[in-house]
């Protein structure tokens, strides 16, 4: 798989390039729409739960700290979405390339995931400046998020296989993924903290493994809550095992795959 | 020489379900809702390298999605598809283009694809332009390309990054005559050069004189493969076979005995050694001798008239012994015989029906006859019905 994906680097670097140009083609602000994009939302998940709900994150409840909690989950948690419900419709929408040769359909969601990648990333990056003007960057630790990057992206990679495979079968799948991405923003801890949950929830948001993701990247930005070492052995175990169904998904069903489309 | 593609036991079964519901109940509880449409069954041949390879056939008998698998965008039921080297394929008018992508892109595209280094495309990227004729669109995006041009394109991508196999499916009616011609001489070269052709096309002519071998499908299965001349005869037999209307089962036969008053009772096809036969090449003698009763009733002179009918209907030639003012030969009581001699048969390659029947001395009604299948095979490069007697000057 990996060596699919690498033999083709250069046909994936140009496939996120173009994915990434031709979303801002025509615009005046160009790829900051995609900091633009994250920042916007940012300010309106701050402004409504931490000064209108006044809800709290930890201790601290001021409007900066919420933002920086914010932060950390929103911007995995939306290349994430994004990156899962773009690819469920890959396949069909290059259905040109893959009926007229001999096409890597590994290549597809991988460019649409890593494309979604990219925000994430140019997000992070001024997140961190934000964090080190505040001094509230976790200074020892946040280089350790470039390996849950990795994670998270064969997570995602392996769950977008799975959707693009499974759509091409059933069209409903990029339909249902829509009010399942609705229900899993609420059950994972992306604007309020997990601790701030009451007992009783608390088993659901453990058992998502995306609460753990979360409280890793706050843990290597901010520095806080520590994460339990089985929620993020948890995360981690999913991330491979999504990562390993999609492959074994796309081996499956690659032959009966090309005649549907 | 290697075999460069080798194929075996090839079978490709499409499922139609009947609806994503019935996918979902054969997938979850395992009962079988769809249908089957068995594509190709049991296809085998193999191809040596810088062989010529044509596949004809009718709609729907599998050429398409055989070439389909050779290039890879679709794969066998069962059976095993070797090609070694590098393919490239023009399926079913059109490349593999992104539509977003300029045409400049979507040559480095498909370079890519085709595992080039970037430096290789670069040097290839000029001659693919100049052959598509494209050099002012080559910026733009392909979306904007007018069919035409998206087909030159294609055509010049397929071609130009040096391919081992080359398949072309009904590709090769491209663009206006000038680019045709191009086409043709490209391919013409690539054959020279000693490349690998897999060709379909439904121009006959096309496959005949560019490949040496060929494969008819018919519904999936392999009827006839060899040389390119026999297998597209055959298969244009079988075309002309099925044209053929009903008109001629009227008059068939031989007549009850009682009401006739005349009829052929024995005709028999032989070559210039009088061996019977029922295969000719151009140019041979054809010896059709008949013999026929004329009985009391009969009025007039007896004569044999000869009808020769071409395997789609198509009536090639008519005769009787009164227009030639011929004498029948007396053989017995009421029996008569003659022999019909066409010298130099100046038919072309194809199945015949000949007819010989008695007449009366209007030499226009015909009576009960006797019915010949014989067919005529004659040199590859010649078209048509018959040989006409020419000269060039």
């Amino acid at each position: 798989m990996l060596t699919i994906l690498l033999d083709n680097k250069y046909l994936i670097r140009e496939l996120v390039a173009r994915d990434v140009r031709s979303r801002y083609i025509g615009s005046v602000v160009g790829v900051f729409w995609s900091i633009l994009n994250p920042l916007v939302q940012l300010i309106l998940y701050t402004v409504i739960f931490s000064l209108v709900l006044k809800l709290p994150f930890e201790e601290d409840n001021s409007a900066g700290r919420f933002a920086e909690y914010l932060f950390c989950a929103l911007l995995p948690w939306m290349a994430l979405q994004e990156g899962v419900t773009r690819s469920s419709r890959t396949f069909i929408e290059n259905s040109a390339l893959i009926k007229k040769m001999r096409f890597p359909l590994e290549v597809l969601p991988f460019s649409v995931v890593m494309s979604a990648f990219f925000h994430q990333f140019l997000g992070t990056f001024v997140f961190v400046l934000i964090l080190m003007g505040n001094q509230t960057l976790n200074v020892n630790l946040f280089g350790l998020a470039f390996l849950l990057f990795i994670f998270q992206i064969l997570m995602i990679y392996g769950l977008s296989l799975l959707v693009s495979c499974l759509n091409v079968f059933f069209r409903d799948i990029a339909q249902i993924l829509g009010v399942l991405f609705m229900f899993l923003f609420w059950v994972t801890p992306i604007v309020y903290a997990k601790s701030r949950a009451p007992e009783s929830f608390r088993w659901v948001l453990n058992l998502n493994p995306l609460t753990h993701m979360v409280e890793a990247y706050r843990f290597v930005f901010l520095g806080s809550p520590t994460p339990s070492l089985a929620g993020l052995a948890y995360w981690i175990g999913f991330c491979l095992v999504s990562y390993y169904c999609g492959i074994f998904i796309l081996r499956r069903t690659r032959n009966e795959l090309v005649d549907l489309i | 020489m290697s075999s460069i593609i080798r194929v075996s036991g090839l079978s490709k079964v499409y499922k139609h379900y009947w609806g994503p519901r019935s996918l979902l109940k054969e997938v979850i509880f395992g009962v079988v809702s769809h249908h089957q449409q068995i594509a190709l069954k049991d296809v085998g041949f193999e191809l040596a390298e810088g062989e010529a390879f044509g596949v004809v056939g009718n709609n729907g008998a599998g050429k398409s999605t055989l070439l389909k698998i050779l290039a890879g965008t679709a794969f066998p039921s069962s059976g095993t598809v070797r090609v070694t080297g590098r393919v490239t394929a023009l399926l079913e008018l059109g490349a593999g283009f992104h539509p977003e992508f300029s045409g400049r892109e979507n040559i480095y595209f498909n370079g890519a694809l085709l595992g080039l280094s970037r430096e290789d495309i670069r040097a290839r990227e000029k001659e693919i332009v100049e052959f598509s004729e494209l050099q002012d669109f080559i910026g733009k995006p392909v979306k904007t390309y007018s069919s035409g041009m998206y087909l030159r394109l294609g055509f010049a991508v397929a071609t130009g990054f040096d391919p081992s196999v080359l398949i072309i499916d009904e590709a090769l009616a491209v663009g206006d005559q000038h680019f045709q011609k191009k086409c043709t001489d490209r391919i013409l070269g690539f054959r020279r050069e000693g490349r690998t052709l897999v060709f379909c096309s439904h121009n006959l002519y096309q496959v005949k004189t560019l490949c040496e071998r060929a494969m008819w499908l018919d519904k999936g299965v392999v009827r006839a493969i060899g040389p390119s001349d026999q297998v597209v005869e055959a298969y244009t037999d079988e075309l002309r076979q099925e044209t053929k209307t009903s008109s001629q089962n009227g008059n068939g036969g031989e007549p009850p005995a009682e009401t006739a008053d005349s009829w052929v009772s024995e005709a028999v096809m032989t070559g210039a050694n009088r061996e019977p036969k029922s295969e000719f090449l151009t140019g041979e003698t054809l010896r059709l001798a008949i013999s026929g009763v004329f009985r009391s009733g009969f009025r007039g002179r007896p004569a044999f008239g000869v009808s020769i009918v071409r395997n789609d209907g198509l009536s090639v030639f008519v005769t009787s012994s009164i227009q030639a003012n011929a004498e029948l030969t007396r053989a017995g009581e009421d029996t008569y015989a003659a022999v019909l001699i066409l010298p130099e048969l100046q038919l072309l390659s194809g199945a015949y029906l000949c007819h010989a029947f008695t007449t009366d001395q209007d030499g226009i009604q015909a009576y009960g006859g006797k019915f010949i299948r014989f067919s005529v095979k004659s040199e590859p490069f010649d078209q048509g019905l018959v040989k006409l007697d020419h000269r060039w000057e």
